[in-house]
């Protein structure tokens, strides 16, 4: 408390601030009905989702969107490093390929690798971060994000319409390893239109000491070509009618970073390096037909390059230089239809890719993915019923040897859900999904491992949800309680071949998941007005999750936890804000798990907790100009902790962050 | 106050570790029984040895780690014995780890590194009091014996993979597998005096396992390229450095029994292995399938101890799961199973 209080009397003389404008929350809390035309969110069914805001988000000070996603339950997160390494998000056991990513409701893929980098998805400019499991929360999103099986959408700032004619973010951050970033980004409006432009820039060194474990000894050394830069830029135009709106945005991002590979014990040498240059171009139109039909148009277009180096490779030449170019077309039309009881929905969509690399060897592939469904659903003021089929067709060519055979499979979805009013508000829902994620180029051409024969990954869920809301003055409480069976099937594994060198790709594995969850998010307030008194908040996430190989009865490893899926995972969060002062402390415990799948002691990577402690202070100046000073101390007890093994995370480490926002 | 309470109790948690490990005492000398090198997988630090006891069975994993208390490291490639020491050639580690043959403790770790470039050290061949390496940056490595430094380095093919020593040469694999497809096919020819290498031999595709027999011939492997180009046996006469067979069956290791080679071949594709016996005088395959593999998985490796007479076969299962030593007689015969580290490849056998 003694901080708390030094801190204060160093602001005091400062005047307070009003919260940022939350643009979502305005849209949310409109009548949904009212605006059939203009939002995505209709009638969702949030009890099923997850959502952080803005206000989370700028105070967890997470580094990417894959840091923050660890705060969710039923998420299994793999980080490979800090700034920009490769982060990915396992959804209740199902690998990463099965959620798809949506930014302000345009599809985000990687034909090459089937999953996004989470470290490469920024959080500046991210208003909120919503999980959908069981069930989409936003009828008019694309169509493979209502049919994948999982989904994460993002908003963003620069992309969504706003009541003020001017709105500015920005923000410049300082931080250990010698890091240090800047973001700005304005939107005006003028009549009907908006226009918005962001930037943003960041470097580090990436250089960071680490202790580890060498048999009964703990040694400590520095993590070497680590440095990173990025920069990230886009311009959105909207407009916006009576009953339509229209988007037409542009974004791209620049990163070259040094790759720090494994901690190899005895060998610290790596020079290997990695630019990414990826550009999109996005629109969309909705439009209100009639009083019942609500339609949307949206198409994208993206391409990828990586640039990988590794200068001191043992081959005849010396080093290795291949570029890939990973170019990718979407489009599709969602409707949605709302009369009395009764609504229905229904979509299509396209997608075609491809992929070049000055890889000689490794293939030209094609893909045109199609897809297509319709979902009907009945409400009564107690029950909701829905149901959902969806279709896929995917045809493959390959330009430079064998292609995989065209895929076509059917995915059911069902739901049911009541809801039952009074003191205890409270709502059930029994739902299942059936989805399925296509081999990726790299899994099914990449030079000798890839397989293209390869099938889909299928995966059947079954979840059930129970939250409920507790009433009382000042007390703001959600609960919710989940469980769930997954049923994973035609696994694609990476398996050794040749020799330990050369891997390579099957359909082998057979995954059974359990588990369950329990979330709190409770918020009180010792005063009435909301920003006055002392607020309390805290929210905290428990996974339980057991993970089975069911592969092969004879295997040693048959009904063992599948390789880094913890058991037991806890996120515990409070934070205790007084007038314009917060703080927060941010508890993040991930059990122990196995880096192969035989659970064997020696496969067992330790467990862990890290704690981060941020300290922020908001200062209001008139009505519409805010700024925020934060500081952040990441892993306080300087544990020495890895996701995978061997890739070793850095200790205790500072963040000073410095905002300033209008409306 | 119970925030408090609730982290100090996940703090308690956390660190609350596995039990002590057993400690070896150092200064016990190990006599009867094997050595075994666990490969580990690439990337995880967790290369390990595992002891077998010859008269109890029992087998001690993990037994680096429990006489040096430090970890092994990434990817032990091969293991061998010469005079008072054993040398194990960690690849991804880069460095040779030198152990006691009467302890089986360590002695030293040889960093096996040009500047700030890993080495990358794959194979082990001896002669005159030195130990010769073949490193993947296209160099055999001397490191003497007693003072344990490396004193020359000698440029051969590109990422040379096996080696072996007769009639005074040093023979080295060129394989040139990170050239891939376009590997090498030769033989380097090494003269120990001079430090040079003397000439190259064409032998086929992406050379790999070297030996010697009992009258000096030297036999090679081309592995070819895993698909069209099938992987083949040759024997080099050493005396003209020519060479004078290319056997006709599939061959991917080699190691010496007596007079004869025992040749084995794990067919990937199919998921069989076979252990050949090849008649080295007359040189002759005189048994196809001469051991009963067929509780064996993935054949990653053969050893044969000339004082039981026993032939070991090295199980690495599915590669990802910890792997077993399955003994037979010299004809073949199944005796036992141990269940060692992850990715068995070598043996060192203690009377």
């Amino acid at each position: 408390m003694r901080l708390l209080v030094f801190i204060s009397l160093l602001f005091s003389s400062l005047a307070y601030s009003q919260e940022p404008t939350d643009t979502l929350a305005k849209v949310q809390e409109i009548d949904p009905i009212s605006i059939t035309a203009l939002a995505l969110y209709i009638r969702g069914t949030r009890e099923s989702v997850n959502h952080l805001k803005r206000n989370d988000i700028e105070v967890l000070q997470a580094i990417d969107i894959g840091e923050l996603l660890q705060k969710f339950e039923g998420t299994s997160f793999k980080s490979y490093g800090g700034l920009g390494g490769l982060k990915t998000v396992s959804m209740r056991g199902l690998g990463s390929q099965h959620t798809a990513v949506c930014i302000d409701g345009f599809n985000l893929s990687n034909s090459q690798t089937g999953q996004v980098n989470l470290g490469q998805l920024q959080t500046d400019n991210v208003e909120e971060v919503v999980i959908g499991v069981g069930g989409q929360p936003r009828f008019l999103l694309p169509v493979t994000a209502q049919i994948a099986g999982s989904s994460l959408l993002i908003e963003t700032f620069e992309n969504s319409f706003s009541r003020d004619t001017f709105s500015l973010r920005s923000n410049i951050k300082l931080g250990s390893f010698g890091r240090f970033g800047g973001y700005g980004a304005v939107k005006w409006k003028f009549g009907k239109s908006f226009i918005s432009a962001f930037g943003n820039a960041q470097l580090a060194t990436g250089i960071y000491s680490y202790r580890f474990q060498n048999g009964f000894q703990e040694g400590s050394a520095v993590r070497s070509n680590n440095d990173y830069q990025d920069y990230f830029a886009g311009a959105t135009y909207g407009v916006e009618f009576k009953k339509t709106r229209f988007r037409l945005g542009y974004r791209r991002k620049g990163i070259d970073q040094g790759l720090p590979g494994a901690v190899i014990l005895y060998n610290s040498s790596a020079d290997e390096r990695l630019n990414t240059q990826d550009q999109t171009v996005f629109s969309d139109a909705m439009i209100q037909l009639n009083d019942v039909w609500t339609i949307r148009v949206y198409g994208s277009a993206n391409k990828n390059d990586l640039h990988y180096s590794d200068p001191t490779y043992l081959n005849a030449q010396g080093f290795v230089d291949i570029t890939y170019a990973n170019r990718s077309v979407n489009s599709g039309i969602v409707g949605y239809l709302y009369k009395d009881k009764w609504d229905f929905h229904t979509g299509i969509e396209s997608t075609l890719s491809d992929l070049h690399s000055t890889d000689t060897l490794f293939a030209k592939p094609v893909r045109q993915h199609y897809s297509a469904l319709s979902g009907v659903s009945y409400s009564s003021r107690r029950l909701t019923l829905k149901g959902q089929l969806s279709t896929q067709f995917i045809v493959e060519s390959n330009n430079n040897g064998d292609e995989a055979s065209d895929k076509r499979v059917l995915n059911p979805y069902f739901s049911i859900k009541s809801i039952e009013f009074g003191r205890l508000h409270h709502r059930h829902q029994l739902w299942y999904k059936n989805s399925f994620r296509m081999p990726s180029f790299n899994e099914l051409y990449y030079n000798n491992i890839g397989n293209n024969l390869l099938l889909p990954e299928r995966a059947d869920q079954f979840g059930y949800n129970l939250s409920f809301v507790p009433k009382e003055t000042n007390l703001d409480w959600h609960i919710r309680v989940a469980g769930y069976y997954n049923r994973v099937r035609n696994k694609i594994v990476a398996t050794p071949s040749k020799n330990l060198f050369v891997w390579s790709i099957q359909n082998i594995g057979k995954v059974d998941v359990y588990g369950g969850e329990i979330v709190s998010k409770l918020s009180y307030r010792f005063k009435k007005n909301r920003n006055r008194g002392l607020r309390i908040r805290s929210y905290i996430t428990y996974s339980y999750q057991r993970s089975l190989n069911m592969t092969d009865p004879d295997h040693p490893t048959y009904k063992h936890q599948i390789a880094y899926i913890p058991e037991h995972t806890l996120n515990f969060d409070f934070a205790i804000e007084y007038k314009k002062l917060g703080a927060r402390i941010s508890n993040n415990y991930v059990g122990m798990r196995y880096s192969l799948n035989e659970n064997i002691p020696t496969n067992e990577v330790d467990a862990f907790l890290l704690t981060d402690v941020s300290l922020y202070h908001k200062i209001e100046i008139g009505k519409k100009h805010g700024i925020r000073i934060q500081l952040s101390v990441k892993n306080v007890f300087n544990s020495s902790y890895a996701y995978i093994r061997s890739f070793v995370m850095p200790g205790r480490n500072y963040l000073i962050s410095l905002s300033y926002a209008i409306n | 106050m119970r925030l408090i309470s609730l982290i100090s109790l996940i703090v308690l948690l956390t660190n609350c570790k596995k039990e002590d490990p057993t400690v070896i005492d150092g200064n016990i000398v190990i006599s009867n029984g094997m050595l075994v090198l666990c490969e580990g997988l690439f990337q995880q630090n967790n290369s390990s040895l595992s002891w077998i006891n010859n008269a109890t069975g029992s087998v001690i994993n993990d037994y680096y780690v429990q006489t040096s208390g430090l970890q092994l490291g990434d990817t032990g490639n091969e293991m061998k014995q010469y005079g008072g020491k054993i040398y194990i050639a960690m690849n991804v580690s880069s460095k040779i780890e030198v152990l006691s043959v009467l302890t089986g403790v360590s002695i030293k770790q040889i960093p096996m590194f040009d500047g700030a470039v890993a080495k990358e050290p794959r194979s082990l061949a001896f002669y005159n009091g030195k130990v010769y390496v073949t490193c993947y940056d296209g160099y055999v490595d001397v490191i003497d014996t007693s003072s344990l430094e490396v004193e020359q380095r000698i440029l051969v093919g590109s990422n040379p993979e096996g080696i072996t020593v007769s009639n005074g040469k040093i023979y080295v694999a060129n394989s040139g597998g990170l050239n891939f497809p376009n590997a090498d096919s030769t033989v380097s020819v090494v003269n120990p005096i001079s430090g040079l290498e003397e000439m190259k031999i064409t032998v086929g595709l992406n050379p790999g396992d070297m030996i010697t027999d009992a009258q000096g011939d030297v036999y090679v492997i081309s592995r070819g390229d895993y698909a069209s180009i099938p992987s083949r046996m040759h024997r080099i006469n050493p005396s003209t450095n020519t060479v004078v067979d290319d056997f006709t069956f599939d061959a991917s290791s080699l190691t010496l029994m007596n007079s004869n080679l025992l040749v084995g071949y794990a067919d990937f594709t199919s998921g069989t292995n076979t252990i050949g016996l090849f008649d080295a005088v007359n040189e002759i395959m005189t048994s196809n399938d001469f051991v009963d593999l067929s509780g064996v998985q993935t054949l990653y490796g053969i050893d044969y101890n000339p004082s039981n007479g026993n032939i070991y076969v090295l199980d690495a299962l599915d590669f990802t799961t910890t792997g077993y030593v399955r003994e037979f007689t010299s004809s073949g015969v199944s005796l036992a199973d141990y269940h060692v580290g992850l990715n068995p490849t070598s043996i060192v056998f203690f009377d």
